[in-house]
């Protein structure tokens, strides 16, 4: 009985503790506001653009940065700063469909490996255990060479690549829970699978795995900006970060503020997804949160 | 007084763990035997207390009872009807309701205790027309404030918790309650507040009572008939106050003088029993009481002694009972 | 003018605590006295601070926790006020414990014999020898096998086992002052007695103090030689054993006696309970803190708080309504 008379924990919902703990962690808070910031600059990148990112104006290549062209123009006198903008639409629109996409499928075979029969669990993990033995890069390399590179491709490549790790993370969360009291008052008092599945397991799963996902959306980004760099990703004249950088590079002597000028935001969204992802995981991880020690 | 759940010859067997691989090989799998041969009668509108430590069965039992555990032997019968099927036993938790130790764990913590409390009527199909009216009504008659509605079970107290817990046990008028530790974690003057609220909503509602549990000063106060519970197997069973009046086990009377005494003036000098229960693991041969029985003799350590009858409504598992 | 064979003594100990909630008040002027070769109890419910007390006398206090007043003063010295250095070498050496749950007192990756040896890292001996010392505390403990024991793990020893071994390592220092924080509570009934009796044995040749922290009355009748009852952060009655179970004064420990299902001796349907709730120690009353639930209470209860009434040289209760 000693348990119960200890100091005073904090008891408040998870959901308002959370947002406090955002709030009193600075580098979180700057993370969340990087992240909004882009979602915006790719939401409204038609109105917030200055030019047309594909319109060709060679008459102005190579322009250094001036007051018409924040950023100056690439070899085929795009806008750069418009191309930047644009360039948020395609890494966002790549790293938050395929994470999503990864996100939900992982969660959904994590929950049928954990509450379902032992033999189908058995056949999940051997499948996730086989897919996540496969080298990234090669497997990456190879997929593109079957279907070509491509904006779809390059989302399928991160999707079965990433489905392994959130399914194994929700496998593992579900497992946990299965034993676990509520749920076995759930079964005693009649529930369906279904029910406890949506109503009682899902609800209880899903925090760790969008602390996960928020920190993986950078990786994405990433891996979109370099393989499209190595011409595998984004096919040209679509605007991406790694386009850029690319073009950047081949031009580097002419003009050197367009590798400068796509670096910045792919560090930029980097670190404000990472942040946020950190604060997230601070505010909703109890296990990582101070406890008053007995 | 009518046989409202008869359980009859009940072994439990746990397959052993062989990993992944196991899973898929054909072939007998190794098995730890939790329950053997178990038989027992609930009568309607009696308190029945289930006791044994940790390690005997007890709480397996409850849940092969629900059908929440998988039996290897035996059958259960619920008014009669065999409860055979995955369906039976659905039907079944409408008329019986269980109450797990945790009482905090065993509430789905991102509900509110409006929905705790009104879920059985979602889950069985029942007509809800006003759940917050419904938590009101089930809130007063356990005893909490209708402000506690709209918490979360971790803004609740033990003493509270445990009352969610009959609530929503009693919610659907069952016929029988299983409680696992009802009074576990509870202060002694909260304890007794929740074992009378279940007394009265017992003899109010005419329902059967099921209390599993080790605290023998507490069930020998509240039950009709107890059943004690070792390595699995039920050694002894009976009317409460016959039962302690003459233990006729011998751990049975050592569980009964293990008991503290408050009392300074009745300390006792020396020990009641020595050693711990075995592992199911190592369940001993022939009695699995033996290795800490004052009274074995060989043929308790080579044979399994039968349950026999003692008159009275008492049954005992021992080559050598003590006289009643 | 301390007395010389007091060892520990607790003088106007207050306590709080900073929560999201507010300052919480958990102990409130708390005192005590133990004397070599004493056995104390220190009994209570949930909330009345016997916990932080006991964290308080091994220098071992949360980090919210802020002593406002009073002293804890091993043989004179206030261990409160120590430097660290200080403490840590009157920790364990001089004043040991032993938890309610002892697998979290041990390191569960070094095996017990390793750990045992550590725990004498001060000693100017051999390690053979350190080893040899754990091997006897261990047998002194009742373990049967202790060569065996000294390189098990925790994780592969019992309930009991554990406790042993944790009253072992505690004693290993030969320290005079001995806390043992709920000691039999995570045990079954035969091993609780067991872990008593073993404690009564230790006594004879422990030469300081044992402070046994619990809520349970009947390890205080089986094991004590005086009591300190505690609510809601203060010590309500102080006295000899059989004092307190058989002529409480203060209206609190008369109702938790009451309240124990062992101290009944006849089959009551209804058990008693002690109405009412704790006071919330964010706002202490500036009255008496048991006036909402006494049975006794008067204007003068609710109004002022209550003196502490000796009414003879070995009890005292902190009551108006106590006369000497």
């Amino acid at each position: 009985m000693s348990s119960v008379d200890k100091p005073p924990s904090p008891k408040t919902p998870v959901r308002r503790s959370a947002w406090r703990a955002l709030r009193r962690d600075p580098m979180g808070l700057f993370g969340a506001v990087l992240v909004v910031c882009f979602v915006a600059m790719a939401i409204f990148a038609p109105w917030i653009a200055p030019f047309d990112p594909i319109k060709l104006d060679v008459m102005h290549k190579f322009a250094p940065p001036n007051l018409s062209h924040w950023a100056g123009t690439d070899q085929l006198g795009r806008d750069t700063l418009s191309r930047i903008i644009w360039g948020a639409r395609t890494a966002l629109g790549i790293a938050l469909t395929a994470t999503g996409l990864a996100g939900a499928i992982g969660l959904i075979l994590g929950l049928i490996a954990g509450y379902g029969p032992r033999w189908l669990d058995a056949l999940f993990v051997l499948i996730f255990d086989s897919l996540s033995s496969l080298p990234m890069v090669m497997f990456a390399l190879a997929v593109i060479t079957v279907l070509g590179p491509g904006t779809a491709t390059l989302i399928l490549v991160i999707v079965l690549v990433s489905i392994p790790g959130y399914a194994r993370l929700i496998r593992a969360q579900t497992l946990t829970l299965q034993g676990a009291d509520f749920i076995q008052a759930e079964r005693a008092m009649g529930a369906s699978s279904p029910r406890i599945i949506l109503r009682h397991l899902l609800p209880n799963v899903i925090g760790p795995l969008v602390i996960v996902l928020s920190m993986d959306v950078p990786v994405v980004i990433m891996l979109e900006a370099g393989l499209s760099y190595l011409n595998l990703g984004v096919k040209p004249p679509t605007p991406s970060w790694g386009n850029i950088l690319y073009d950047g590079y081949t031009s580097l002597r002419q003009a050197p503020t367009m590798v400068i000028a796509a670096g910045i935001p792919l560090v930029l969204a980097t670190l404000g997804f990472t942040f946020m992802g950190e604060g997230l995981r601070d505010a909703l991880d109890p296990k990582l949160q101070l406890r008053v020690p007995k | 007084m009518s046989a409202l759940y008869q359980v009859a010859g009940l072994s439990v067997d746990l397959p052993m763990s062989s990993g992944i691989l196991g899973a898929f090989l054909p072939g007998p799998k190794p098995t730890l035997n939790l329950l053997r041969d178990i038989s027992l009668t609930l009568n309607s509108g009696e308190t029945f207390g289930l006791v044994g430590e940790s390690g005997s069965g007890k709480t397996t039992l409850a849940r092969a009872m629900l059908g929440l555990q998988a039996v290897s032997g035996g059958s259960l019968t619920f008014q009669g009807q065999p409860l055979a099927s995955q369906r039976s036993f659905t039907a079944l938790r409408r008329d019986a309701a269980m109450m797990f130790q945790d009482a905090v764990a065993s509430l789905s913590p991102r509900m509110t205790v409006t929905a705790l409390i009104t879920e059985p009527f979602v889950i069985h199909g029942l007509p809800l027309p006003d759940a917050a009216a419904k938590a009101a009504e089930l809130l007063a008659q356990v005893g909490l404030p209708p402000a506690l509605a709209g918490r979360f079970p971790h803004e609740l107290s033990g003493g509270q918790a445990r009352r969610i817990g009959v609530a929503r046990a009693l919610a659907l008028r069952p016929k029988l309650v299983i409680a696992d530790e009802p009074t576990a974690g509870l202060d002694v003057s909260v304890q007794g507040e929740v074992l009378n609220l279940m007394t009265d909503l017992k003899s109010a509602f005419g329902l059967s009572l099921m209390i599993i549990t080790h605290n023998l000063a507490m069930v020998r106060h509240v039950s009709d008939r107890i059943a004690i519970l070792y390595l699995g197997r039920m050694v002894e069973t009976g009317p409460t106050r016959a039962v302690f009046a003459r233990p006729a086990h011998p751990y049975t009377q050592s569980l009964i003088a293990s008991e503290p005494q408050p009392d300074p003036r009745k300390r006792r000098a020396d020990l009641a029993i020595r050693g711990e229960i075995p592992s199911v693991l190592r369940r001993p041969p022939g009695c699995a009481f033996h290795t800490r029985c004052p009274a074995a003799q060989d043929i308790c350590r080579q044979s399994a002694p039968e349950s026999r009858a003692l008159g009275a409504g008492r049954q005992v598992i021992c080559h050598f009972p003590n006289p009643i | 003018m301390t007395h010389p064979d007091v060892l520990l003594e607790v003088e106007n100990l207050t306590i709080t605590y900073a929560s999201d909630g507010g300052t919480l008040h958990a102990l409130r002027g708390a005192h005590l006295v133990a004397r070599a070769g004493e056995v104390i109890g220190i009994v209570g419910e949930s909330g009345c601070g016997k916990s932080t007390l006991a964290a308080a006398l091994i220098n071992l206090l949360a980090s919210n926790a802020r002593v406002t007043a009073g002293a804890v003063r091993f043989r004179g010295q206030d261990i409160l006020t120590l430097p660290d250095a200080a403490k840590r070498a009157i920790r364990g050496r001089h004043i040991a414990m032993v938890f309610q749950d002892p697998m979290t007192a041990f390191n569960p990756v070094l095996p017990l014999g390793d750990q045992m040896v550590d725990y004498q890292h001060h000693l100017p001996q051999p390690r053979r020898e350190k080893r040899a010392r754990a091997r006897a505390m261990l047998a002194r403990v009742g373990i049967p096998d202790p060569d065996l024991v000294l390189g098990r793990f925790m994780h592969e020893l019992s309930g009991g086992m554990r406790q042993r071994a944790a009253i072992a390592a505690a004693l290993l220092m030969t320290p005079e002052v001995l806390v043992a924080d709920e000691p039999t509570t995570a045990l079954d009934v035969t091993m609780e007695a067991q872990i008593i009796h073993l404690l009564r044995a230790l006594r004879h040749d422990h030469q300081g103090t044992i402070l046994v922290v619990t809520h349970h009355l009947g390890v205080v009748g089986e094991l004590c030689d005086r009591v300190y009852v505690m609510y809601a952060g203060q010590v309500v009655e102080e006295g000899l054993v059989d004092d307190i179970y058989h002529a409480p004064r203060h209206p609190y420990t008369a109702a938790l006696i009451a309240c124990d299902p062992a101290h009944l001796e006849t089959h009551t349907p209804v058990l008693p309970t002690i109405p009412g709730r704790l006071p919330d120690l964010t706002a202490p009353p500036a009255g008496c803190a048991f006036a909402a639930r006494c049975a006794k209470v008067t204007a003068r209860c609710r109004a002022e708080a209550p003196p502490w009434v000796r009414v003879s040289a070995t009890q005292a209760a902190l009551c108006h309504e106590v006369t000497p």
